[in-house]
């Protein structure tokens, strides 16, 4: 009889076990706090709808419908995304290959040869600052991909060592 | 070993960083330059004449527009400063003419330019992802080309080098030191520049495009959006320019509106967009040539602008083949080139053959570029792998779900508008059928192969059908998408890109199997597919 696995079980199953690092748990804190600043001003938008909305004499339950729209999105952006997203965030950089896996509903599996990585930043930003954390990101000739809310010093090390590895060889 | 915090690793030296600007403010005196290697050149003098009309090209409409309707009193003063400005701006045009040099010299092409802020620009030459000739109908009557240095400076606007008029000969012989310093770096002696104008043509002629096939490919181009766009923008260019006199009595007989009326109008400028769909293809296209010299590949086409490239093989990242809705029941497409270079992808760029049958791309793509001839990119040949049957069921639902999402939003829509009655988005639904259809083909479309070269094939249907064929060392990244429903059914979606600045580089397999996805992640990776050696975080 064949046994009936949950994804994450296939997820590691498979030939490539899932990325081992996590990111730094302060980042749901962060996270939590950008999307409470970034929710405030779509508030506040909606409440302004409501307020022209009811000059307008529409019915007010169909008036106020976009704020509550609002705050359950806030709600959810506050509390529920960050969450997930730190369960899901995992990441490890191999010797060959870069390998992220990320997702809120949809989980995103990435994998970048270090020979493809052109070059490599870190990146704190003024919130990320106040945390002590700090984002990698990579960029090869077709796009670029982060890693965000790394401890500043692990940050600083996983930003070496992929600058390390990257081959230099060039054959774009 | 620790690297500064903004750390360029000397592969960083590609792309972005290849290009180098210097805004150099201190006054050098660039009379007398050094002659080491290929002297500085200027570009040819009809550019002060070329760039003068371009930019008057412009003043056209307001100019006309004045001439007719203001009638005939020119002031006297009005055309004193017209020509005091226009003297200035080709003394401007001169003194920057003059500043205007290029040179290559180790390894290097370099341009300098700039009245004040002097600018120089230095390009390495392994950088170089492409070298275009293309002449207009105007410069041709200066017997100048313009040669166009295409870097993999993705998006940077600027970064790719322009050199607006040079005469065939210096054109050929720049051609010919961009390659041979290529090859054979350090100041090597001058190649004798035969100028040979404009039919430099060099190299194994693989294949030239026959009036028929031109015909053809014109009328199956599906080219109408653009040549819709380009009929309104006359229409109404005529409706400002011409007096209203000659509208008013179409207007009035135009009262007698009709469906019939209406249909026909219709008619007419369906035909009319077609014909000038055809019209562009023609001329875009006439006289195609695709050559084959060593490592690179010659392009050349347009009847009126003639354009030639040039693209080692090197720098090909993958071929795409485009079966457009109207070329694919007779069986043609068109094949493009996805490089690191052209940043603004125009409708033509990275064409490598216009109109070819698909039975043929195999025979032609061995040819001219070997590296990605997978026998798998004829469709009629061997089958690809297929997605797993219950990814159908999904195809179909996303494809008709979308029109009837529509239909409800239209509906709910105009119910909170007064007036409209909430009905008006049911017909939407009919849309519901044809939608089911495209989602089947979607489904029935995809599906991928791997040769024993590395080859990857990959087809999927957006509106036409596209083929996408690249090696494994070209993927830049790859990843596996689940979806929460994706995960119910096991499926994944599969996406990879390789480099390509016009944005057709991106491959994908939506609802594949998961496991034949997390497999085929791993199969186009560097390593072995099982790599039990896992080095942990420093």
């Amino acid at each position: 009889m064949r046994v009936e696995h949950s994804f994450e079980q296939r997820l590691s199953l498979s030939s490539r076990p899932a990325p081992r690092e996590h990111l730094d748990p302060k980042a749901r804190t962060l996270w939590r706090l950008s999307g409470l600043l970034s929710a405030a001003p779509l508030v506040l938008l909606c409440a302004g709808a409501v307020w022209v909305l009811l000059r307008l004499d529409v019915h007010p339950a169909l008036a106020v419908a976009p704020v509550i729209a609002a705050c359950v999105a806030a709600l959810v952006g506050v509390i529920l995304v960050p969450d997930l997203q730190y369960r899901h965030w995992r990441y490890e950089i191999g010797e060959e290959e870069v390998d992220l896996q990320y997702g809120l509903v949809t989980i995103t599996r990435t994998l970048i040869p270090m020979a493809r990585i052109q070059h490599v930043d870190t990146r704190r930003g003024p919130l990320e600052r106040r945390f002590g954390l700090a984002s990698v990101i990579l960029y090869t000739a077709a796009g670029a991909s982060e890693i965000p809310a790394l401890a500043g010093g692990v940050a600083d090390s996983v930003r070496d060592r992929i600058a390390a590895l990257a081959n230099t060889r060039d054959d774009l | 070993m620790r690297v500064p915090s903004t750390p360029l690793p000397s592969t960083a030296q590609a792309g972005r960083e290849s290009v180098t600007d210097r805004v150099d403010r201190q006054v050098v005196v660039t009379g007398d330059a050094s002659t080491i290697g290929f002297a500085p050149r200027r570009l040819h003098p009809a550019w002060i004449i070329l760039t003068a009309i371009q930019s008057l090209r412009g003043l056209v409409l307001p100019l006309a527009v004045l001439v007719i309707s203001g009638g005939r009193q020119q002031d006297g003063a009005f055309l004193a400063i017209a020509g005091v400005l226009a003297l200035g701006s080709i003394g401007l045009r001169a003194a920057s003419w003059w500043m205007f040099r290029y040179e290559v010299s180790g390894g290097e092409l370099r341009v300098r330019s700039g009245l004040i802020a002097r600018r120089e620009r230095s390009v390495p030459l392994e950088r170089i992802q492409a070298v275009d000739t293309s002449e207009s109908p105007l410069q041709r009557l200066f017997r100048v080309v313009r040669v166009k240095i295409e870097t993999a400076a993705a998006g940077a606007a600027g970064s790719d080098v322009t050199l607006e008029a040079l005469s065939h000969a210096d054109a050929s012989d720049l051609r010919r030191r961009l390659s041979a310093e290529r090859l054979d770096p350090g100041p090597g002696s001058p190649v004798a520049g035969d100028a040979k104008p404009q039919s430099e043509a060099t190299g194994e002629l693989i294949r030239a495009m026959t009036p028929a096939e031109l015909f053809v490919a014109g009328v199956t181009s599906g080219r109408i959006g653009p040549a819709l766009a380009l009929l309104f923008g006359a229409f109404q260019f005529a409706d400002e320019l011409l007096p209203d006199s000659i509208w008013e009595p179409l207007a009035m007989e135009a009262r007698g509106f009709s469906l019939r009326g209406l249909l026909t109008l219709l008619v007419v400028v369906g035909l009319g967009a077609w014909l000038l769909a055809l019209a562009s293809t023609v001329l875009t296209f006439g006289g195609f040539e695709l050559r084959r010299e060593g490592d690179r590949l010659h392009i050349a086409y347009g009847l009126l602008d003639r354009r030639r490239s040039t693209i080692p093989l090197a720098r090909i990242q993958a071929i795409t083949m485009t079966e457009g809705l109207l070329r694919q029941p007779f069986g043609l497409a068109t094949l493009r080139i996805e490089s690191a270079a052209y940043g603004k992808a125009t409708a033509e760029s990275g064409v490598l053959f216009p109109l070819v049958r698909t039975r043929e791309a195999v025979s032609l793509l061995q040819r001219a570029c070997p590296a990605f001839a997978a026998a798998s990119i004829d469709p009629g040949g061997s089958r690809l792998h297929p997605l797993p049957r219950r990814a159908m069921r999904r195809y179909v639902l996303s494809a008709t779900g979308r029109v009837a999402a529509l239909a409800a939003v239209v509906c709910a829509a105009a119910a909170l508008v007064p007036g409209i009655p909430w009905w008006i988005g049911v017909p939407g639904l009919l849309l519901v059928l044809p939608a089911a259809l495209h989602g089947l083909l979607g489904y029935r479309d995809a599906g991928w192969a791997i040769d024993s070269e590395e080859r990857i094939v990959v087809r999927e249907r957006t509106i036409g059908r596209r083929t996408i064929v690249t090696v494994r060392r070209r993927l830049q990244h790859r990843q596996v998408a689940c979806g929460p429903f994706q995960r119910r059914a096991r499926l994944a979606t599969l996406r990879a890109a390789v480099a390509s600045s016009g944005g057709g580089g991106h491959l994908a397999l939506v609802h594949l199997d998961e496991g034949d996805a997390f497999d085929l992640l791993s199969r186009l990776g560097r390593s072995s597919p099982v790599s039990s050696e896992r080095t942990p975080m420093p």
